[in-house]
């Protein structure tokens, strides 16, 4: 690493990880959230792009030659086209426009009777029932699937190591921390996005409420132990990030029993092996902020979608350091004076006292969800006047 | 016309024994497909190296 990259990359990495220990560090860190936007910017193609992850790395060093970063969320690259590709089905994703777009589609290929398979070995589950339910060429068991799952895995390794350069070129050559590490999730909102849907899982909460709490409990554990498994070594200023999906759409009474337990047994594993977590608060967290009470003592960064972040960070700001703040739709449309207003208001409102981290409140996925002269000069702006 | 008729009669028999020959295989479960995969890189790469990039993959598939 070059002698005054390697410096600014220390510093920024020290910034996150203090503010992540809900300390004062030098200045406020901006951390900038995107999938496909640099891609965008600098005029690539998201088809090529997901092909070929290097190509993030002429994406990342033009706009961050532009625009002034702390640290990156991630990648941006978690859907890997090519290995769906082996198995003749894009999974639960598909690119439309220039962006990578969820569309549910596991809740076809796992009903209320699979439970009690998926109860008994998740993971054997997921091998030899869901899997093959999934990709057809997989349920044949001969020749076939053993020549696409060989395809799978060329294309997964291929892009596995081509992901790992990507990390090492943009934090060696270009001083930015790359903030996840990996992404993770648990029991309930693994079972809503891969396995059951949002209608599948709601109707079992409702009418098979032992067996959701059963599989919630086996999911929570076997994924996490797959996780740290691949992921086994924490460090400083670097996270586990974990989307939080299902969990406000479930009344109180509901989310206190089929979702708040695993959220706080995942929490206590990871910060118990020192990892530092990174919850993606989607929705609007305000009325379960009482329950951050009982997270654990730990290093865990929340970003929120919605709320007045001040008041967030007034409530719960003792349990995990804050994100947020800068709304996506105002660096879409809103004036640059418009903009440094509400990131001024956020810095004066929720720096105080560290454990704040200046960042938006959506991952900006294409090039209209944030105009390239607001957010250079937002950044500019935090930049400087986020000294502390 | 002949040679035409005995070409279409041996491709037709060729792709029959090809079926015949999926279907006399041994039908595998994922599971046993996976432990196959993993034989076939043994050399390439190491055992501990290999459970993570499975485990990450299998995990991908689930996207």
């Amino acid at each position: 690493m070059y002698s005054l990259k390697k410096e600014l990359y220390t510093q920024r990495l020290n910034r996150f990880n203090l503010a992540f220990k809900r300390q004062i560090p030098d200045r406020v860190p901006i951390l900038f959230m995107s999938e496909m936007w640099p891609v965008h910017h600098c005029g690539l193609s998201s088809s090529d792009v997901l092909k070929n992850p290097l190509l993030y790395f002429e994406a990342f060093e033009k706009t961050f030659s532009e625009i002034y970063v702390d640290g990156l969320y991630s990648l941006g690259n978690l859907w890997i086209e090519s290995l769906f590709e082996a198995f003749n089905n894009t999974g639960s994703y598909v690119l439309t426009d220039g962006i990578v777009n969820y569309e549910e589609r596991n809740s076809y290929y796992m009903d209320v009777s699979d439970y009690d398979s998926l109860i008994k070995d998740p993971l054997k589950f997921m091998l030899n029932e869901f899997f093959p339910k999934k990709f057809e060429i997989l349920s044949y068991g001969d020749s076939r699937s053993a020549h696409a799952l060989n395809e799978a895995f060329e294309a997964y390794h291929d892009h596995r190591q081509k992901s790992i350069h990507l990390f090492k070129q943009t934090e060696n050559v270009l001083g930015i921390p790359v903030l996840a590490r990996t992404i993770a999730s648990f029991g309930p909102d693994i079972l809503q996005e891969f396995f059951r849907g949002f209608q599948g899982v709601i109707t079992d909460i409702n009418r098979y409420p032992e067996l959701f709490l059963e599989a919630s409990r086996v999911l929570t554990s076997c994924i996490t132990e797959m996780k740290m498994k691949i992921y086994n070594t924490p460090e400083d200023g670097h996270c586990v990030m974990i989307p939080l999906h299902l969990g406000t759409y479930l009344k109180p009474k509901d989310f206190e029993t089929f979702y708040l337990p695993f959220l706080i047994q995942v929490l206590e594993i990871y910060t118990r092996a020192d990892y530092t977590v990174c919850l993606f608060l989607e929705n609007d967290w305000t009325p379960y902020l009482d329950y951050f009470e009982a997270f654990p003592k730990g290093k865990i960064f929340g970003i929120f979608e919605y709320g007045n972040l001040y008041e967030i960070k007034k409530r719960v700001g003792d349990y995990l350091c804050i994100g947020g703040g800068m709304p996506i739709s105002q660096l879409a449309y809103g004036t640059e004076a418009q903009c440094i207003d509400t990131a001024k208001r956020v810095i004066d409102e929720c720096a105080p006292g560290g454990g704040f981290i200046f960042t938006t409140d959506k991952l900006m996925l294409s090039l209209e969800d944030g105009r390239f002269e607001n957010i250079r000069a937002v950044h500019e702006f935090v930049h400087d006047y986020g000294k502390y | 016309m002949d040679v035409l008729k005995i070409f279409g009669q041996f491709m037709n028999l060729s792709m029959i024994m090809e079926n015949i020959e999926v279907m006399m295989e041994e039908k595998k479960t994922v599971e046993m497909l996976f432990d196959d995969l993993k034989k076939s890189h043994a050399e390439e790469i190491d055992e501990e190296t290999m459970e993570i990039i499975i485990a990450e993959m299998i995990l991908s598939m689930l996207f």
